[in-house]
Parts: C-alpha cells; sequence; structure tokens
C-alpha cells in the first residue's frame, strides 16, 4: 500500500504568514532610506528586483492605514471571543489592523505586527481559558504579549526597548478593549472608537503600569464606558 | 453660562458616564464659550479623557446605594467632575480676543470658566430631567473676588473645585472635606452631633 501523502494546505492558509512577509517587506523597504538603503544593498541583484516590486505591490494594497468600514463592522461578532476557526482568523485580521491603527497613532508605525502570530496566541489562549468575555480578553493580553504579536522582530523580544514595551502593551489594550466596547443603536465610525480606546489604554497604563493582574476587571469596567 | 448639552438618547445620568459623550458635550461647551466670548482654546484629548476615567473611578467609589441620597448626589457628582477637569487641566487659551476684561470671570480665568459652565450645565440637566427642578445661579458666579479666591485656592487644592461649584449653585458648600460625599443619614448624624456639642459647650 503507497504511503498516504498528507493533505496540502489550502491556499489561504499559507496566505497569513505570505501577507505578514509582504507587510514586512513594505515596512523596510519603504521605512526609514537608510534603513531600506542597507537592506537593499545586501540583497543579490535578482532578489533586490523582486523586493522592490513586493514592497510597491503591498504599499498599493496590503495595508490601508484605516482599516475598511466592512472590515470594522465585523468586530462586533468577537464579543465573547467564542474559539471556533472562523473567529480565530477574523481575530487574526483585525488584530493586524486594529494593532497597525494604534501603532500609528502613537506614532509608532516602525514596529510590526504579524497577523500569523495573532492567530496563533488567539489558539494558545482559547486552549486555556476559562470565565467570561473580560477573563477571555485578559487570556489574550497575555498570549499577545508573551507571543510577541508586536516587535522589531515580530515572535521574539529582540531589539525591544522599555518604550517599546510601554507602546506595546497600550496597543494590546487597546485592541481588546475596542473589541469588547458596547456599540450603541446608532454606531460610531470604528476608527474613532478605537483611537478613543487607544487613549483611554494610555491612561489607565499609565496610571498604574504594573498593574496587570487583574485585567478583566479593568475590560469589565472600562467596555461599558467607552 | 448657557446650556449646550447635546442630545442624549438615554438619561443623561446614564450618558454622562460614556466616555464617548463626554467628550463630545465637553467640544459643545468649550465651543459654545468661544463663540460667546471670543476665547480660543486647544483641547488636550489625552488629558481629556484622564479626566473622564479619574472622574468615573471617583463616581462609582461614592456613589449611594439609597434613593434619598440621589438628589444630592448630583451635585456631588458635578463637584467631582470640576475637581478632575482642575487638576489635569484638559484646556488651554490659545488665543483671547482683544481687549478682553480681565475683571470678567471668562477672561480673568477662561480655562476655569469653561469648567465650571460645563459642570453646571450638566448639574441642571440632570436636575431637571431626573427631578424636575430648575437649578439656582448664585450671584458669586458672576463675582470676580469669588473667583480670585476661586483660582487661587482650588489650583492648589483641586478638591475644593466640589465646594466652590456648590457655592456658584446655590448650594451650602461643604469647606472642610468637600471630597467626601455625605448622605442623608450622615448629614443628620453630622448635626446631631454638632448641636450635642454646641449644647454641652453652653451648659
Amino acid at each position: 500500500m503507497p504511503p498516504q501523502i498528507p493533505p496540502l494546505p489550502l491556499p489561504s492558509e499559507l496566505s497569513m504568514p505570505v501577507r505578514d512577509i509582504l507587510r514586512g517587506l513594505r515596512k523596510t523597504l519603504n521605512g526609514p532610506p537608510k534603513l531600506a538603503d542597507s537592506v537593499e544593498a545586501a540583497l543579490p541583484a535578482v532578489l533586490r528586483d523582486i523586493a522592490q516590486g513586493v514592497a510597491r505591490f503591498a504599499r498599493a494594497g496590503l495595508d490601508p492605514q484605516t482599516p475598511p468600514r466592512p472590515c470594522l463592522d465585523r468586530v462586533a461578532q468577537l464579543h465573547g471571543f467564542d474559539a471556533d476557526r472562523a473567529t480565530a482568523d477574523l481575530f487574526a485580521d483585525l488584530a493586524y489592523r486594529g494593532l497597525e491603527f494604534v501603532l500609528a497613532r502613537q506614532e509608532r508605525p516602525d514596529l510590526m505586527v504579524s497577523e500569523t502570530i495573532a492567530r496563533i496566541a488567539y489558539d494558545s489562549a482559547m486552549a486555556n481559558t476559562t470565565g467570561d468575555a473580560f477573563h477571555r480578553a485578559q487570556d489574550l493580553f497575555q498570549n499577545l504579549r508573551d507571543h510577541h504579536v508586536i516587535g522589531a522582530a515580530p515572535g521574539t523580544p529582540l531589539g525591544l526597548t522599555a518604550s517599546d514595551n510601554r507602546i506595546i502593551q497600550i496597543a494590546l489594550l487597546a485592541l481588546l478593549l475596542w473589541m469588547l466596547v458596547e456599540r450603541d443603536a446608532t454606531p460610531q465610525p470604528e476608527a474613532e472608537v478605537l483611537a478613543l480606546c487607544a487613549d483611554v489604554a494610555a491612561s489607565i497604563f499609565d496610571q498604574s503600569p504594573g498593574d496587570q493582574k487583574d485585567l478583566a476587571k479593568i475590560f469589565e469596567t472600562y467596555a461599558g464606558a467607552i | 453660562m448657557s446650556p449646550p448639552i447635546a442630545q442624549a438618547k438615554q438619561p443623561l445620568r446614564k450618558s454622562i458616564r460614556r466616555l464617548r459623550w463626554f467628550k463630545t458635550s465637553f467640544r459643545d461647551q468649550v465651543d459654545r464659550t468661544s463663540d460667546e466670548t471670543g476665547v480660543r482654546f486647544d483641547i488636550n484629548e489625552q488629558r481629556l479623557t484622564t479626566t473622564f476615567l479619574n472622574w468615573l473611578k471617583a463616581f462609582e467609589a461614592q456613589k449611594p446605594e439609597t434613593d434619598a441620597d440621589r438628589h444630592a448626589y448630583v451635585g456631588f457628582a458635578a463637584g467631582l467632575m470640576l475637581r478632575e477637569l482642575i487638576a489635569h487641566k484638559p484646556l488651554s487659551v490659545q488665543q483671547n480676543p482683544p481687549g478682553a476684561d480681565p475683571a470678567n470671570p471668562a477672561y480673568f480665568w477662561p480655562e476655569g470658566y469653561v469648567y465650571v459652565a460645563y459642570c453646571l450645565t450638566i448639574r441642571s440637566a440632570v436636575l431637571e430631567q431626573d427631578f424636575n427642578e430648575n437649578q439656582r445661579e448664585a450671584p458669586e458666579l458672576g463675582q470676580i473676588r469669588t473667583w480670585w479666591s476661586f483660582r487661587e485656592n482650588a489650583l492648589s487644592d483641586p478638591s475644593l473645585g466640589i465646594a466652590f461649584l456648590d457655592l456658584f449653585a446655590g448650594e451650602t458648600p461643604d469647606w472642610t472635606m468637600p471630597n467626601l460625599f455625605r448622605g442623608a443619614d450622615q448629614r443628620a448624624a453630622a448635626l446631631r452631633f454638632y448641636d450635642r456639642k454646641t449644647i454641652q459647650h453652653e451648659t
């Protein structure tokens, strides 16, 4: 009997890390000229041409500064963070977009966000979490932080300063608050809600930077007050 | 000081506990005051957020459990808001109009004037909506001597803003412990205590 060939991954299963690579290239090659020059100089000519083409492509379509409205409208579907596959992909997508938005607002668009790691962190959190949506949000915060979903090199703590870590934790707090905020009958543009969440997260963090033991309580208090 | 409160879809006492509503209504107040006085302000959004969060924490910490104290708590909560606005200073004057008279409270301390106007407006709107009651405006609100004292004292101790707001609203201020909300029972007990001490002292 011939050995069984494992099923090939679906294109959609490959697309998340591929998107991360494209975004990384885009940030690096469209970033500060010095950095972009040194990266380009280090590449062989053939790869340099490909990278430049990819950067142009990525700049054109992958990452709008403000997430598109149909995507953001789906954020309400995350309420409760149910651990099924569709929600995990949605979470990763919105985590990427939301974190990029907050980092830009905090004037740190140079920090990178990995959609793939957001997806891994989500699975890891959901495998071990118990309790209500606020406790799940607390577990998600810890997993996203510990998996280094944001960084100079996502997935690792390499090259991060204390100031970077402050921004990262504010961005994660803002993201999860945004996903928990009670929506009014008259919806407000999600970019405005997310901007408010970023301001709230900065205030909370700066007033008690070390107080992350009872994040669930913080999420519960502020989700209804934004 | 005219009321600018944005239309709320739920009772004001609930709307004010939402950051979105607070920021919109505060900006409305700033615009209205600018139109009336010609003073232009800058708003620091991060400080305004911190003001709201600290107010909410203080509001929840002393919220009374009995309906009998709800009326008194409206005034106290408005005072807490004034305390936080003075403490966190979300406003700064960008430009004064030419010839502004410094003997007018609106030009003497423009930021404080907006803070007081906002807190009195909220207080008035909630009292009217929940208790069908019109707020009084005390003559002290327009007296520059009171504003001298208000600015000097409140900037060194923002808690005194709570007492000054009571004064501006025609109520009796608590100058000794303005931070502490006293419900009807506690006020009655305090009065009994002082009466007894007075009687003992007299005999």
